[in-house]
């Protein structure tokens, strides 16, 4: 009997001893692939590439960055009591810290684009792929690697036609490791240096196959290669590739400007990629825009802006709100050129057709009296497309420049061009002291001025003591 | 190696058995002292001997021992233990009398249960009495107070909102400093207490009613939790559940009911006069300032408000007239208190119903539950369907089993929190009084719908398109849970010391949410409906095996206890939404015509484990103790999956000396000691030490992939070495008692998410580098003041005073949001800029900044200003309760407080408040009301400025940092227990009634503001804590 009991009590014990085997501790994610098999088969390491594309929807990024350009660049305004958690608030006043949100943003997101485009840099030399594959994935990941350089460069140093000289932000080509000793800033020059290098590789080798206006083509590493080199002063080239680019994306009709800028129309180079299933919800260029309060709908245009435009102008039709032009609120102006209403895949334009044309006609324009009838000949694609004139331009020297600019800014506002127009060509930012501009917050801003230049995040200074000594000044460090 | 000398020592003590004497018997009764009734289930011990026995249902008992014993000894859980002499007559009945946290007591600790005389650790017992018909959800909230150390904070007063629990100290960084939970001997899932996607808080562990438990232990130091392994470094919970007795079968009924409201009033606010007026001043001033007539500037300051805050609540246009006095005939259409819109009055409904009983054999509780709790703010409740049934059957001499189990179905209703238009108490405490609940015409009058009800105003600048009071008829945000618990087990007793006892235990819940944003107004309007279904499901299946070996052999008494656990979780989760709703009314995807996203996916994690403990004692009076335990868990690097874990604890009976045996007015003096280590795993992610490209991203209709995590291989467990010294006492006739302890916690090796430059691409990598001390005092004094036949008084104190400090980091510095981690400071140290005051020239808010010479000069440029440490902790110095319970014939009073002193909190309300003209049409505190102005120099509130502010003075600083101190009395109850004759006339074996007050009183230092932030000093526009008044009866027959 009681040897019985010894047996069953010793099974009951036993059984739970000898019942551990060593892969009983082993797990795997589901959410997630292990790192070392990222670039183990070709479907891999195309899911990569395209989570970087990925990563430049983000709501905070890059339409943040677009929303931000034109809320600082003067033309349009954010309404002062407009809710929607403050946003663009700081930036229309220029009362950023380093602890705001923009600058996190916008320095975490790149920096995670440029990290996951290192990745292919480092795998894709050693990865199963032809060389003609790994020459095309490191066209388009170098070309993804400028764009975020571009843009981050323009936020966090100073132009470079103002200074080449001064601190841009740290270059990074490889990646680099939780125990790597963490970069200082580069030159701005040294980073548009990189820009170029990578753009030019990319235009290079990028496969003419590669068509859809969502990733990088092409046309689209051109459309970025005038857009640098005129952000440079280099005009010679900013106008080769801006005519370059344009290749067979010929201007859309007039009518199809005041669709809404939802889907590509025939002169769309390069979009961001929005559907029904993967949008990026409120935090969208067509949300803040919106005039019908359906989303955010807390951007309007200027008394100034709108004034600027000619009756005749086909564009003015953006602003028509139920047949017309309106405001809601004592500031600014309705502006209706982006549908947030019809659908979530609101597709945002990033390079068109018309901004080559104009970028070609100031390049021209800037490279004195020789090139001026080049410069007219394209501004007057824009403008005819209009119907805001017939014929070329009979302004000569800066006011042909100086007319070529307003039309970029009636042609582009709500894009993203505004303020780094006004860095670049080193322009006072003036917020007109009158009541007419509809600006509640009025100063002026002289080119060089510490506020034109965003602060380095307190979280990029806190775990990055290099950085600490590098703020940019103005800002508490 | 260790283990098996153990062995050989127990099989040794076992072959040395000791002669037994001649016999007799001794029978008896024992009874309830306070109301004479039999007890059943008493031990009888022969004091320092083998045999013992049990009292039967009448209270009866018989035992044999030898004839050389002179006394025995009757113990009974929550009954003070006696030992009394044996008469000549061999007959003996005893009266045992109630204890309250006596010493004596049976404690629950880890795979048993230990008398606390001979317990070598540090536990707090909390038992049912402080947690039944209280009204809340969960059990965690009645151990505010109750138990030393043990910091307890609710922050939300959402019925099933989650509580936040902490165990001596904050015990980690990054990884959680929750404690373990364990229920019936199970621990229960890890991954947090809240398993919800969308809920804003909620609490798996409000699936148990806390009506079906019996008592919780929490087991502080590393004698009584080291036996927990890499789970006990942050303290160990155990929650035993009611089990039957052998007796008649006792059923029990018990009814309450109560009405709740808002516990703490918050910051007085501006009514719609005087918000309207605040801003038609300032641009009054403004406009004579720039040389208009007074009446001229009357006029255009009216245009100028109305047109600032987009609405005019005033029955004129122009109501405020040159000077800022009210125009003739001005008036109000409406003034909307939108706090009193979104708050209502919280009912509580609680009914239980149990029986329990059983043979000696066959013992069982059975109940049901039903809880209903409507919340404070509308559309918050919570309904909780419970069962209980617990059963265990001892079929013979050496064989029993049993079952435990727990079923629970909950439905709750959250509203949105934090900081989206949505959530209804930020929305009251923001929005300006100025702005209608309803749409109004042209005469102020509400406008109707079709069917005559009032149609409600989204309009507003502050939270465009929303209005809680409309949303909270058209949104939903719907939380049901099913739980399930079962553990069955079986035992095995060999050899006469031998108990083999093998348990399985099924933890299963699963979470459904429902979130709808309508199409008409709210989150859902840009695509014409949101809805989002979530199904989760949690399932912890639980295999435990341990032998014990039992033995007392003359002085000594030795037991073992080997064990082996493995434990799996997994995690399950199914998502999916939809977009572009046809119509109001429905809510499910199929009436919508977009599918939105779609997404499933699980995590797991397993633990396999091997324990083993030792007691000794020699003589009742030398305690000796030792655990070890070895873990290994999934989620770590390949190298360091396992860690092993142990415990030392020793006791020291003093009273059971001859030199203090004679000191009559010493009934109890124990000196305790423990070391060991523990470890912590919790709160990092399952994959944590994996390199991961994550999985779930999309563009242009294609998959995505990011790189999304760094690998770090040797991630490992958190460390905590854990020494305590503490006394236990018991004087004069036991009614003064209490113990004093002495702790410190060395915790290396901390989880920590190392925060990294942006520039690799990640924030940071989750890493073992940092090291912590908590330190600190514990006092629990019991006193019984008075008792007497009919008046009875006992008091309870505890007060805990803990240090804490970072030893060790990656770097000198690092910031953690609003807190800096420095080497040598506390981990709660705040870190924000430091504001000064105002500038008395111009009314604005300075700030201190570092010049270029590093000096700390003042500044009113927020973007300069630094951010500066030396600003004081969240962390409180000291926290404690004092309980009163009194019994004064058939009525029982009960006064449970708790205080917490010292600590800083952000009062993130008074920060939205004092927006000074920042944020147009957000509601503003009274303060503004005397702002500073050039008329009204020396005010230390920042200046008023309507338009252009571009001051900042809100924005996060230390302006808006206060001292936590506050004491919340947490409950009072007041019972009446019927005459037994009267309720005996009724067949009743008792009945009671009992009024109750849940948190009726707060004192804060801080006034406005509920001092119960989060353990880091934060709040998030949290439904506030409630105050609720119930009534309630129990029957028992």
């Amino acid at each position: 009997m009681n040897y019985k009991i010894v047996i069953y009590g010793a099974i009951i014990f036993l059984a739970g001893l000898g019942g551990c085997k060593k892969e009983f501790l082993e797990v795997t994610p589901t959410t997630a692939i292990n790192a070392k098999e990222a670039f183990s088969s070709p479907a891999t390491i195309a899911a990569a590439l395209t989570g970087i594309y990925d990563l430049s929807t983000l709501g905070a990024y890059k339409y943040d960055m677009i929303l931000n350009n034109d809320i600082k660049g003067g033309d349009i305004l954010v309404v002062s009591g407009a809710g929607n958690y403050g946003r663009f608030i700081n930036g229309y006043q220029f009362i950023e810290s380093p602890t705001s949100n923009e600058p996190i943003n916008y320095w975490s997101t790149g920096y995670r684009i440029i990290a996951n485009a290192n990745q292919f840099e480092l795998n894709i030399p050693t990865s199963p792929l032809t060389a003609a594959e790994k020459t095309a994935y490191l066209a388009e990941t170098r070309a993804l690697r400028a764009e975020a350089y571009f843009w981050m460069v323009q936020w966090f140093g100073k132009p470079f036609t103002l200074d080449p000289e001064a601190m841009g932000v740290p270059l990074i080509t490889a990646p680099v490791g939780p125990n790597d000793a963490p970069s200082p800033r580069a030159k701005v020059k040294e980073i548009y240096a990189q820009i170029l290098s990578d753009l030019l590789y990319a235009e290079a080798n990028i496969p003419a196959a590669k068509t859809s206006v969502y990733r990088m083509t092409k046309g689209a590493i051109q459309g970025y290669l005038a857009r640098v080199y005129l952000t440079m002063g280099n005009f010679p080239e900013a106008s080769k590739y801006a005519k370059l680019a344009r290749t067979g994306k010929p201007l859309s009709t007039a009518a199809a400007l005041t669709t809404g800028f939802t889907n590509p129309t025939s002169e769309w180079i390069y979009a961001l990629n929005s559907r029904t299933d993967d949008n990026a919800g409120f935090i969208t260029v067509h949300s803040f825009y919106d005039p019908f309060d359906i989303g955010y709908s807390s951007f309007r245009a200027t008394d100034d802006f709108l004034n600027s435009f000619d009756n005749a102008d086909l564009r003015k039709r953006q602003f028509l709100v139920n047949g017309a032009i309106s405001r809601r609120g004592p500031e600014g102006f309705l502006i209706n050129k982006f549908d947030f209403r019809t659908s979530p895949a609101q597709n945002q334009v990033i390079i068109r057709s018309s901004e080559m044309f104009l970028i070609e006609a100031e390049a021209e324009a800037r490279q004195g009296s020789v090139n001026e009838t080049a410069a007219k000949v394209a501004l007057l694609a824009i403008q005819s497309r209009a119907g805001v004139a017939t014929l070329p331009s009979a302004n000569t020297g800066q006011a042909l420049i100086n007319e070529i600019m307003a039309e970029r800014g009636k042609e582009l506002f709500g894009e993203g061009f505004k303020y780094f127009d006004l860095l670049r060509t080193k322009t006072p930012l003036v917020r007109t002291p009158t009541a007419a501009s509809g600006h509640w917050a009025v100063f002026t801003l002289q080119s060089g001025d510490n506020k034109l230049v965003l602060p380095l995040p307190q979280a990029e200074l806190n775990a990055n003591p290099i950085l600490k000594g590098q703020q940019n000044p103005g800002y508490s460090n | 190696m260790k283990q098996k000398l153990l062995l050989l020592f127990i099989f040794c003590l076992l072959f040395s058995l000791v002669a037994i004497a001649q016999e007799r018997t001794i029978t008896g009764i024992v009874t309830n002292k306070e109301d004479g009734k039999p007890l059943s289930g008493v031990t009888v011990k022969v004091v320092s001997g083998k045999a013992s026995a049990q009292t039967n249902a009448k209270g009866a008992f018989s035992i044999n021992v030898p004839s050389l014993v002179k006394s025995l000894e009757f113990s009974y859980l929550g009954f003070i233990s006696q030992i009394n002499a044996i008469p000549n007559n061999n007959i003996i009945n005893v009266s045992l009398s109630v204890g309250i946290n006596a010493l004596e007591e049976v404690v629950v600790v880890a795979y048993g249960t230990v008398r606390k005389e001979n317990f070598t650790g540090s536990a707090s017992v909390v038992n049912a009495k402080n947690f039944e018909n209280r009204p809340n959800t969960s059990l965690q909230k009645a151990l505010q107070g109750a138990a030393a150390g043990v910091q307890v904070t609710s922050v939300s007063g959402q019925p099933g909102a989650a509580t936040q629990i902490r165990v001596r100290g904050i015990g980690s960084i990054s990884a959680g400093s929750d404690p373990l939970y364990v229920i019936d001997g199970i621990a229960i899932t890890p991954t947090g207490n809240d398993l919800t996607v969308f809920a804003q808080t909620a609490d798996i562990l409000s699936s148990l009613n806390p009506n079906d438990i019996e008592s919780l232990t929490v087991l502080k130091d590393a004698s009584a939790a080291a036996i927990y392994g890499s789970r006990a470094s942050n303290g160990v919970i155990l929650i035993t559940t009611k089990q039957g007795k052998a007796g008649a079968t006792k059923f029990n009924a018990s009814v309450s009911g109560g009405y709740s409201s808002q516990a703490v009033e918050k910051h007085q606010t501006l009514g719609a006069q005087e918000y309207y007026k605040t801003y038609f001043d300032a641009y009054y001033a403004q406009r004579l300032a720039a040389g208009l007539t007074p009446d001229a500037a009357a006029l255009a300051a009216n245009t100028l408000v109305r047109t600032r805050l987009s609405v005019n609540p005033f029955n004129t246009a122009n109501p405020f007239v040159a000077g800022g006095a009210l125009a003739p005939g001005a008036a109000l259409f409406y003034d909307t208190d939108w706090r009193s819109e979104v708050l209502r009055r919280g009912v509580t409904k609680d009914v239980n119903v149990s029986a329990s009983g059983g043979t000696d054999k066959t013992k069982y509780y059975v109940s049901g539950g039903y809880f209903d709790q409507k919340g404070i703010v509308l559309a918050s409740d919570f309904k909780r369907f419970s069962g209980k049934f617990n059963l265990n059957n001892t079929v013979n001499d050496f064989f029993s089993f049993g079952i435990n189990n727990t079923l629970a179905n909950s439905t709750q209703n959250t509203p949105p929190g934090a900081g989206g238009g949505a959530n209804p108490v930020r929305f009251g405490d923001i929005i300006s009084n100025i702005y209608t609940l309803y749409v109004r015409d042209a005469a102020g009058n509400p406008v109707l719908d079709a069917q005559g009800n009032p149609i409600y105003s989204y309009v507003n600048p502050v939270s465009p398109d929303f209005n809680p009071v409309g949303l909270s008829k058209l949104d939903q945000f719907i939380t049901k849970t099913t739980r399930i618990t079962t553990s069955p087990y079986a035992e095995v007793k060999f050899l006469k010391d031998f108990t083999a006892r093998s348990t399985v235990s099924l933890d299963y819940s699963a979470i459904r949410e429902n979130r709808f944003y309508n199409l008409l107004n709210g989150n859902g309007v840009g695509v014409r409906g949101r809805g989002n279904r979530s199904s989760r499901e949690d399932i912890t299946t639980t295999y435990i095996n341990t032998l014990t070996y039992n033995k007392n052999i003359g002085k000594h008494s030795v037991n073992v206890l080997l064990g082996q656990e493995a434990y799996k979780n997994r995690f399950d989760d199914i998502n999916n939404s939809s977009t572009g709703y046809a119509f109001p009314g429905q809510t499910e995807l199929i009436s919508a015509s977009i599918p939105a996203s779609s997404s499933s996916s699980f995590t797991e994690a397993r633990f396999s484990s091997y324990f083993s403990r030792l007691t000794y004692d020699f003589s009742n009076k030398y305690f000796f103790s030792g655990s070890l335990r070895r873990d290994g868990y999934s989620a770590f690097g390949p190298d360091k999956k396992n860690g092993n874990f142990w415990s030392l604890g020793g006791a020291w009976r003093i009273s059971e000396e001859k030199f203090l045996k004679n000191v009559t007015f010493i009934n109890e003096l124990k000196l305790r000691g423990s070391y060991g280590i523990t470890g912590n795993n919790s709160g990092i992610g399952r994959y944590a030490a994996q390199g991961l490209y994550g999985l779930g991203g999309a563009y242009e209709g294609q998959s995505a992939t990011n790189y999304t995590q760094l690998a770090n291989t040797d991630l490992g467990w958190e460390q905590s070495t854990t020494a305590e010294i503490g006394l236990d006492f018991a004087v004069l006739n036991r009614r003064i008692s209490g113990e004093i302890a002495y702790f410190k916690r060395g915790t290396i090796d901390l989880i920590f998410a190392k925060p990294l430059s942006r520039t690799t691409g990640f924030t940071s990598i989750t890493t073992n580098l940092a090291s912590m001390d908590n330190s600190g005092i514990e006092i629990s004094l019991n006193a019984i003041p008075i008792r007497t036949t009919n008046f009875r008084w006992d008091i309870a104190f505890n007060i805990a005073k803990i240090d804490n400090k970072v030893n060790k980091l990656t770097q000198d510095e690092v910031v953690s949001g609003t807190k800096l981690l420095k080497v040598g400071e506390n981990v709660t140290q705040w870190y924000l800029r430091e504001y000064v005051g105002i500038d008395q020239t111009d009314g604005r808010a300075m700030w201190y900044k570092n010049d270029a010479a590093g000096n700390k000069v003042t500044t009113k440029i927020y973007a300069e200003a630094n951010q500066y440490a030396g600003l004081g902790n969240s962390m409180p110095t000291f926290t404690g309760g004092f309980n009163n319970n009194l019994t004064y014939k058939d009525f029982d009073l009960s006064i449970f407080t708790y205080f917490s002193y010292g600590g800083k909190i952000y009062d993130a309300l008074y920060q939205a408040l004092s927006h000074n003209g920042i944020t147009p049409g957000q509601q503003m505190s009274r303060d503004v009301l005397n702002a500073w102005s050039p008329t009204n120099t020396g005010s230390t509130t920042p200046r008023f400025l309507p338009t252009s502010n571009t001051d900042l003075s809100n924005s996060q600083s230390s302006r808006f940092l206060f001292d936590g101190s506050f004491m919340r009395v947490k409950n009072i109850t007041l019972g009446y227990t019927l005459k037994k004759d009267w309720s005996a006339k009724a067949k009743l074996a008792n009945v009671r009634l009992f009024i109750m007050a849940e948190n009726p009183f707060t004192l804060a230092k801080h006034k406005g503001f509920d001092p119960e932030a989060t353990i880091a000093g934060l709040s998030d526009n949290d439904i506030p804590n409630v105050k609720t008044f119930s009534a309630g009866l129990t029957v028992g027959f």
